[in-house]
């Protein structure tokens, strides 16, 4: 019990006082899921939307496929990427392993059925008289999607933030495909991994406490939209 | 009198096999107004949203001055000019002045033009104290005001109003009354539903009664 | 605000594209937990220019990293399988860099009796002969290819009822083996690095059999053009020269040097 005191200690005197290598591990960790989730977010909502209106056969398998994508464990998602794009693989003259790429790639697979899967929920959960009433006042198709979208917005920021929240977990792809290289692949997930398995747990927990305290914020931020949607529809 | 602005020939809409409207025929001349009455579920809503473009028929033709077109090339313009009310009106997050001026950004107006055309509007509809309010704060009768005038500033050739007055008291129904009556005297064709047929007297020039996939007069 | 959030995306697009060719080394987690790399590479890096990307795995995927033509250059200790590796023509340039030993570590209670033991297959079989636990790397790398040969010779085939195989790297095998109370055998190196957080004690050394040699390969450029050949054979040249030759010897954790250079003949 002394020990977690101590190393809690340790850590909470490491974010503090600035450790440089520690915070420029966490700049990489948002920097690389942010994109991820940035690129992603796009596609997905376009799809979840897709789905929603388009009229045409398998539309319920499909759904049931990006809802079963939502629990795929990242390692699986890792290995399956590595094999694509290992020097021998498929798109191995990309020269992409083990480069913040990859890892970027890996995440928006990561995070892509996040956002088909509570996009249509949240697009569900439209008023149907939203897309009558912008199209019968003569607005075009991309700009209903983006009233609807408007109107949802909420949904689809919960959406987002739990996609967000996936990815910047995540230790599988980052390790497989990142390979944690100091200073360029090196996220707070990988970076936690290799310090508890050099026991430099102040380390750890420091990084854990980053994790922590993001989750915490994440989840309150959705709560709270959560309360204001109750507000507003 | 001039001719039909727009006529619909054997429009036909079936929902799970089960035959919605059949074979149905409706002209829609300017300045006339159509009252279209009928039972809960006998297809009053499906109608009019075919005719705004909403919902896609089985079949239907449309006639445009004289030439007869199939429904799916004519429906972009249409859809211009034939605007549909739903019974309780649907106001977009944002404030009163950002609804009505929704249906501008899409028209060929200028920036200048369209501010002016909303202030105009807002002024007509009384509106202009509650511009900058928050539209989902409003009451309904309100509500219902933005979306009538959020219509009316595009100018449509053709308005389509389900069940416009039916959640209304005595005062709103007759004001919303004196409102259709000046649109249709600008000019609009305009078609009404309604359970309760009595209250539009002297406002509607025809009265059709839908029954089993029927217009009959 | 609009404007801020336009910057910020253009921002998060366009980073993260690195401009000079890395040079990919794969490596053990022996000498990445060593910290060895990390006090020689950026005296590499200022003088050379070169860019080093360090990946630790167990020596059996390093090499499989070079085969594969996913890393540019291999430091790696199994010199049997360099030598495969060499004559398969997956790396040229095999250069011996530097030695350690490996050790015999157990709990301080010593329950197999092996203090003091210079022969490290007669350890293991004290070990086996009592049921001991006894962790095992269990990961393909170059120390627990040197356990598997030493069980070999003990002629032992070891069980599942004492034995454990875990397929983690040296550091956690440590950990692991302090939690159990259980035997292990580790590089020199590690057992430094991670000693004063640990119970266990270093019970068995000095074997000839524990000899540890590390090599350096550079990835055959013939097989795969996009390898970053010249950053390669550049780090070859380094860390065998006189200077960082030097290094090796002057990297040291509480006085004690962990690595001795085996590359300039005196």
């Amino acid at each position: 019990m002394n020990g977690l005191l101590l190393t809690t200690q340790q850590a909470l005197q490491l974010l503090l006082y600035g450790d440089a290598e520690l915070w420029s591990i966490v700049l990489l960790s948002f920097s690389v899921s942010l994109k991820a989730i940035l690129l992603t977010t796009p596609f997905g909502l376009l799809l979840a939307f897709g789905l929603h209106h388009g009229n045409f056969p398998g539309i319920r398998f499909i759904l049931a496929f990006f809802n079963s994508l939502l629990s795929v464990p990242t390692v699986v998602v890792g290995l399956f990427l590595y094999v694509l794009l290992t020097r021998q693989g498929p798109f191995g003259d990309l020269k992409l392993l083990f480069t913040q790429s990859a890892m970027v790639i890996g995440q928006m697979i990561l995070c892509f059925p996040v956002l088909v899967a509570l996009g249509y929920a949240a697009i569900q959960a439209a008023d149907r008289r939203v897309w009558e009433t912008s199209r019968t006042l003569g607005a075009p198709t991309w700009y209903t999607i983006l009233t609807i979208f408007y109107e949802v917005r909420f949904g689809l920021l919960a959406a987002v933030l739990t996609g967000f929240g996936r990815v910047i977990s995540e230790v599988g792809i980052s390790m497989m495909v990142g390979g944690n290289i100091m200073g360029y692949t090196r996220n707070i997930t990988t970076a936690i991994a290799l310090e508890t398995s050099k026991g430099e747990f102040a380390q750890g927990i420091a990084l854990g406490l980053v994790l922590l305290s993001l989750s915490f914020l994440l989840t309150a931020f959705l709560s709270y939209i959560q309360s204001k949607k109750g507000v507003i529809t | 009198m001039s001719g039909p602005l727009f006529v619909f020939h054997g429009i036909e809409k079936t929902f799970a096999e089960d035959e919605i409207l059949r074979k149905v025929d409706l002209s829609l001349y300017p300045a006339k107004c159509i009252l279209l009455t009928g039972k809960n579920g006998s297809g009053k809503t499906t109608l009019l949203k075919i005719i705004a473009g909403l919902e896609k028929p089985e079949k239907a033709e449309i006639e445009i001055s004289g030439k007869l077109h199939c429904w799916k090339k004519v429906m972009p313009i249409i859809r211009k000019e034939i605007i549909y009310l739903h019974q309780q009106a649907f106001l977009f997050s944002g404030t009163v002045e950002s609804n009505v001026a929704y249906g501008l950004r899409f028209t060929s107006l200028t920036r200048e033009q369209r501010r002016e055309s909303l202030k105009k509007a807002l002024e007509r509809s009384g509106l202009t104290d509650l511009a900058k309010q928050q539209a989902n704060t409003l009451s309904g009768g309100v509500q219902q005001r933005v979306a009538f005038t959020r219509a009316w500033i595009l100018k449509p050739k053709v308005l389509l109003l389900d069940e416009p007055v039916s959640n209304m008291d005595q005062e709103s129904r007759e004001k919303a009354c004196l409102l259709i009556q000046r649109m249709k005297s600008a000019g609009m064709s305009i078609v009404i539903t309604s359970h309760v047929p009595q209250y539009f007297d002297g406002l509607a020039d025809v009265q059709f009664d839908l029954v089993n996939g029927k217009l009959l007069q | 605000m609009n404007k801020l959030l336009f910057v910020f995306l253009i921002y998060i697009y366009c980073t993260g594209f690195v401009l000079a060719e890395p040079v990919r080394l794969a490596t053990t987690t022996s000498t990445e937990n060593s910290g060895l790399l990390k006090v020689l590479i950026p005296y590499f890096e200022k003088q050379t220019g070169n860019v080093v990307h360090i990946l630790s795995f167990g020596t059996g995927q390093a090499l499989r990293m070079g085969q594969e033509g996913n890393v540019d250059v291999v430091l790696v200790h199994a010199p049997k399988d360099e030598m495969r590796f060499v004559d398969a023509g997956y790396g040229l340039n095999r250069r011996s860099l530097m030695f350690n030993d490996f050790v015999i570590v157990g709990p301080a209670n010593d329950p197999a009796n092996i203090l003091g033991e210079n022969n490290a297959v007669r350890s293991l079989q004290k070990i086996a002969r009592g049921k001991h636990l006894f962790v095992s790397r269990g990961d393909d790398s170059g120390t627990h290819k040197k356990e598997l040969y030493l069980w070999n010779k003990a002629n032992w085939e070891p069980e599942q009822l004492w034995y454990r195989e875990v397929g983690q790297g040296m550091g956690r095998v440590l950990q692991m083996a302090n939690e159990l109370r259980a035997y292990t055998i580790t590089d020199r190196g590690t057992w430094l690095v991670m000693r004063s957080k640990l119970s266990l004690k270093l019970l068995a050394e000095g074997d000839a059999e524990l000899y540890n040699p590390y090599s350096i390969i550079a990835v055959n450029p013939a097989r795969y053009p996009s390898i970053n050949y010249l950053g390669a054979m550049s780090l070859i040249a380094w860390l065998t020269s006189v200077e960082g030759q030097n290094r090796i010897r002057n990297f040291r954790l509480e006085g004690q040097p962990l690595f001795i250079p085996t590359a300039i003949k005196n």
